[in-house]
């Protein structure tokens, strides 16, 4: 990993803190971060470089800049090679990704989603909610269509564009992100 | 889930009548899951277990969407409830019967099913498997069995209906975990009981889950709030009767 990059968690990644630790969650394997590694995975948010985190935990470290630097970056590239951590330019966005404010239930093969800071809800469609699922985990619009089509291969022409057209739509209600942002709380 | 098990054999229908009895009647919605089990088998263990087996894969496929530990249960009359949590040979089993031996009911000994919004246990009281080097703890057993030699004794496991092994009835109450435990037998070994953090305990709840991925509104948290409501410890022992008094003295607390 570069100084310059802004890593931040991969689409089909969950997280949550619990006391000190964070567990990261790929939808294979469970992992668990404590102290540094908790506090690292914190600020892997698309917006800060590896360089920062590096110099924010230097400050407090006892141990000299250089060997931090080094430990950050080891630790990032270990996460990236796990599947866990993407990077990305600034400002460039990988697709969608579900933010932290947004719940899900299922009902069979139909997901109904709910905005947990205002209530709104949307209802998807069996179409849609294999959308919404296979965007949640693999985050690229192009991947989503392509592994629709191919599970749909006689389905309409239109197929693709529905997609985009669903993604903007849920994007514009704030059910979806675009990777890299933060969660649109501001 | 709903089953149906069909058996030609009076004894054999008799006996399975006991090993499932933990399990209640219930009426179907739709056609009940059907097993039949062959009387006519030189050997009767590995058809009853492979019914067995059915089961439970299935039980677990309907339970879809819910915390689903490799775990152990047991409650008091209260319905606080002491999850027994660990991979095959931690010596769960082992625990949880001599718990349900010691007075405490009988959720599970394999796979504990939590709701997770609700947070409330099912209990699935199928039949306890008991690994070969565990017989020996429970000689109640052993006279049961050794009245019917060749049903199950064979050198892996012993299949067994909780009712042989006493405990008390399902408290009426709903059934909520009060704390998790997270065995490990050493033989040799002193007992040692260390609280886990909350992040270390669901960590090791959810490597000891199947279908986390499948867990409605996530898995994260859920084994949050499974955490953050039931204390976790982690139990070395090489005497079950100690650790079960451990157990009980935590579930008590």
């Amino acid at each position: 990993m570069n100084v310059d990059d802004r890593p931040y968690p991969a689409p089909a990644v969950d997280s949550i803190d619990i006391g000190t630790e964070t567990l990261v969650y790929d939808g294979e394997i469970l992992h668990r971060l404590t102290d540094t590694g908790a506090d690292i995975w914190r600020q892997v948010d698309g917006r800060i470089s590896v360089a920062q985190i590096a110099a924010e935990l230097a400050e407090g470290a006892s141990d000299p800049p250089e060997d931090v630097h080094r430990d950050v970056v080891a630790f990032l590239d270990l996460l990236a090679e796990q599947g866990l951590l993407v990077t990305s330019d600034a400002g460039a966005a990988a697709g969608y990704r579900r933010p932290k404010h947004v719940g899900y239930v299922m009902d069979g093969e139909l997901a109904l989603l709910v905005d947990l800071r205002n209530g709104r809800r949307q209802a998807l469609s069996a179409t849609g909610t294999s959308v919404w699922e296979l965007t949640c985990h693999y985050g690229e619009p192009a991947r989503v269509q392509r592994l629709l089509r191919d599970r749909y291969p006689h389905g309409p022409v239109t197929l693709e564009g529905d997609v985009s057209v669903l993604l903007e739509q849920l994007c514009a209600n704030g059910l979806l992100v675009p990777v890299g942002s933060d969660d649109g709380n501001n | 889930m709903v089953f149906v098990v069909n058996c030609l054999d009076p004894e054999l229908s008799a006996y399975l009548s006991e090993l499932l009895g933990g399990l209640p009647p219930a009426s179907a919605n739709g056609p009940p899951v059907e097993y039949d089990v062959d009387a006519e088998a030189d050997h009767l263990g590995p058809p009853v277990e492979a019914l067995i087996a059915n089961i439970n894969l299935d039980a677990i496929e309907a339970a879809d969407g819910n915390l689903l530990f490799h775990a152990g249960a047991v409650a008091d009359p209260a319905g606080g409830v002491a999850v027994i949590c660990g991979p095959s040979g931690s010596g769960k089993s082992t625990l949880t019967a001599r718990l349900v031996e010691s007075g405490l009911a009988y959720l599970t000994d394999e796979t504990t099913c939590i709701d997770p919004t609700t947070m409330s246990v099912t209990p699935f009281r199928k039949p306890l498997s008991l690994k070969a080097g565990s017989r020996p703890l429970f000689a109640q057993l052993r006279s049961r069995f050794d009245a019917t030699p060749g049903w199950f004794l064979d050198d892996d496991a012993w299949l067994a209906p909780y009712t042989a092994l006493g405990g008390s009835q399902l408290p009426t109450v709903p059934l909520v975990t009060n704390v998790l435990v997270f065995p490990e037998y050493a033989a040799g070994q002193p007992l040692r009981v260390e609280r886990l953090s909350e992040g270390e305990a669901a960590f090791t709840l959810g490597g000891n889950s199947s279908r986390l991925r499948a867990v409605r509104g996530g898995p994260l948290p859920a084994l949050a709030r499974l955490v953050a409501q039931a204390p976790g410890f982690r139990i070395r022992y090489d005497d079950v009767d100690a650790a079960a008094d451990q157990v009980r003295e935590l579930l008590a607390a």
